[in-house]
């Protein structure tokens, strides 16, 4: 018999689903909403679609996980990111700066940064299929 | 689709419900993402691609703008700076050019980080050039602060427009120099750390009562004051490193009186300094691995009219060594280096009784030799609370010089009988010892003939009655120095002799890790 207590909450593509209360409140924005409004069972819209929303969820499941190891994290962290394609990896990006969860948007963008860093700009391109449209007038510096 | 569930099981029927619906959506077709065409990098919102540009050092930021339009002015909004001037030498202009550039462009109000690496370069005068950088980032209330050198004899003034910098929280400043009239007022300052840094007493109180949230003080390379008082109970951190004899004062210690200390450091070759413990009532650990001189290297100092001259002087170092262990004799954790460990086997061979010590856990940062191993045998001797053991293989700087008095005390190893200075040492509750082998030092030959590591382990395997884990832990790093894994090799080697010696436990193994370091 649990007495946590649940929130439910309803994706952006129309997905709800019901998470603790204090894992959810990982997210500032989840847990500012939730203050504004009394609990009746109406699912709290959030502008996430549903399969970033999983890899949140399991990221902050194992986050919340009671006696892990710092190694263990650590661990974990590496596959979870190594996991993501370059696409997923930037909707998570996205959804954390919303929900608002300092750790996991650092960690993220932490990510993006190890796929910048050292590159030149062109690898920088074809790593993220970014179109050069500039000009060379247009990089007057 | 409403797949809402009421049940009290949250966490785990939540996971399973959206499984589903992430399967139900993956059939639909949606598929492989990786391949995409789409510039999805592009299309996160300028905060955060700016966030990312603002973690990079400094010149990948600005060369993100050829990345394509979108990314032309991002780097104007970013909130860190980090000008490293490692490949600039000779091209010191361009470096200037570079900042200029940067700065000039630069739109946001408020600047986290403001690292500024300079380039070597003899000739040239950063004193403007540091004044108006410095400003421009104290106007955008900077909260970190970091300027060192690639040249290592230059020294930079602090501009008085950072001495009042209210927003600042970290300072790292190296090659300090303090204009004596300015004005200390840092209300936000939690971490100061100074290297290469010359104050006089009255300067250096200056320092700290402008930095009343001050909660860690570092200072290396430094001289010019005898006296450290610490009136602060937020300043719970103190490191000092490296004296750098410029004075002449050679007698005089160095007071220090800091009754609300948590964590001292005192570390690496102090020359002649002596420090001296006045009040440390609050330390929790103590980390000593210094060293100190002996006044016969001096060479201005003319010993010729007495034969012994140096007698004294090792007179003072024991007795400041037995201060030492009576000022920490409550410390939890302390960490000593060869230099320590050499004093307290020369003051038990004067007969010099020491005080017991309350440590729980001790460190040892040294190579164990047979100059240190008595030495430690004595401490582990007077730490009978001693739950954890570490020894940290770590050879300190290059120290050849011993005085002839030294080596006379230090040649009193080859009369010692091991066993009976190691007899009665109980270890009524040593329960974990673990020794690991350290980045950067090269145990190919270093003492063949001095390595004590191996008797000090046997000895403990068969002493302590009550230990749970011995754990030696390698790196496989190729060494820089004779380009193979020595550590890893030499401590393999140990793990293996110690395999078969006699433990006073069976419940317990020994443990060999190796870490890949890549």
């Amino acid at each position: 018999m649990s007495s946590e207590k649940l929130l439910t909450l309803k994706t952006r593509d129309g997905e709800e689903f019901v998470l603790e209360e204090a894992m959810a409140f990982r997210s500032l924005t989840i847990k500012n909403a939730t203050s504004n409004y009394t609990i009746n069972n109406t699912p709290l819209p959030i502008n996430v679609e549903i399969n970033t929303m999983i890899k949140v969820i399991e990221y902050w499941k194992k986050h919340s996980e009671r006696g892990i190891s710092e190694d263990e994290l650590m661990n974990f962290d590496k596959k979870f990111f190594k996991l993501l394609h370059n696409s997923e990896l930037f909707d998570l990006v996205v959804a954390v700066d919303y929900l608002a969860d300092k750790g996991l948007s650092n960690a993220a963008c932490e990510q993006v940064l190890d796929k910048i860093t050292g590159k030149t700009p062109q690898e920088i391109r074809d790593i993220f299929n970014i179109n050069n449209d500039c000009t060379p007038t247009s990089l007057g510096g | 689709m409403d797949s809402r569930h009421s049940s009290k099981n949250g966490g785990s029927n939540s996971r399973s419900n959206l499984r589903d619906s992430m399967s139900k959506k993956q059939k639909n077709g949606v598929g492989e993402v990786d391949k995409t065409l789409d510039d999805r990098i592009s299309e996160l919102p300028d905060a955060l691609l700016v966030q990312i540009l603002s973690l990079l050092p400094t010149k990948d930021a600005v060369a993100s703008c050829v990345l394509s339009n979108r990314w032309r002015y991002l780097w104007n909004s970013i909130h860190n700076f980090h000008f490293a001037g490692s490949n600039y030498y000779n091209k010191v202009e361009n470096f200037v050019s570079l900042v200029d550039h940067v700065l000039t462009h630069c739109t946001c109000s408020k600047i986290k980080k403001f690292q500024l690496d300079l380039p070597e370069n003899p000739e040239w005068n950063f004193d403007s050039n540091i004044s108006q950088w410095i400003n421009f980032a104290v106007e955008r209330e900077v909260e970190d602060v970091v300027l060192c050198s690639y040249d290592e004899d230059v020294t930079f003034e602090l501009p008085i427009c950072i001495c009042t910098c209210s927003s600042l929280i970290t300072l790292d400043w190296r090659c300090c120099v303090l204009d004596n009239e300015s004005v200390i007022e840092w209300k936000s300052l939690k971490s100061l750390k100074l290297d290469y840094i010359f104050v006089d007493d009255d300067d250096l109180a200056k320092i700290l009562l402008g930095c009343p949230a001050l909660e860690t003080l570092e200072l290396s390379f430094f001289d010019g004051f005898r006296r450290l008082e610490i009136t602060s109970s937020n300043l719970k951190r103190l490191t000092l490193a490296r004296h750098w004899w410029f004075y002449g004062r050679v007698e005089d210690p160095l007071e220090i009186i800091a009754p609300y200390l948590q964590h001292l450091e005192i570390l690496g070759d102090l020359e002649y300094l002596k420090c001296r413990l006045v009040d440390v009532s609050s330390l929790v650990t103590a980390r000593l691995t210094f060293n100190i001189t002996c006044i016969t290297n001096i060479v201005e100092v003319n010993l010729n009219a007495q034969h012994d001259g140096c007698g004294d002087y090792h007179q003072d170092f024991r007795n400041l060594v037995l201060d030492y262990l009576q000022k920490l004799s409550y410390v939890a954790e302390l960490t000593i280096g060869w230099w320590l460990a050499e004093v307290v086997f020369m003051l038990r061979l004067k007969g010099a009784s020491l005080p017991k010590l309350k440590c729980k856990c001790l460190i040892l940062e040294m190579y164990v030799t047979k100059y240190n191993l008595y030495g430690v045998a004595s401490l582990l001797r007077n730490s009978p609370l001693l739950e954890t053991l570490n020894i940290h293989l770590r050879v300190g700087p290059l120290h050849d010089f011993r005085c002839p008095l030294e080596l006379r005390y230090l040649a009193n190893v080859n009369y010692i009988d091991l066993q009976c200075w190691f007899s009665n040492i109980m270890f009524p509750n040593l329960k974990n010892v673990k020794i690991v082998g350290c980045i950067g030092v090269c145990l190919k030959r270093f003492g063949r003939g001095n390595d004590k590591l191996f008797e000090l382990s046997k000895f403990l395997l068969k002493n302590a009655l009550t230990l749970k884990k011995f754990v030696i832990v390698s790196e496989k790093r190729i060494c820089s120095k004779c380009s193979e894994s020595c550590v890893s090799q030499y401590l393999s080697r140990l793990a293996k002799k110690l395999f078969d010696c006699p433990r006073s436990s069976k419940k317990f193994g020994i443990t060999y890790e190796e870490s890949a370091l890549e």
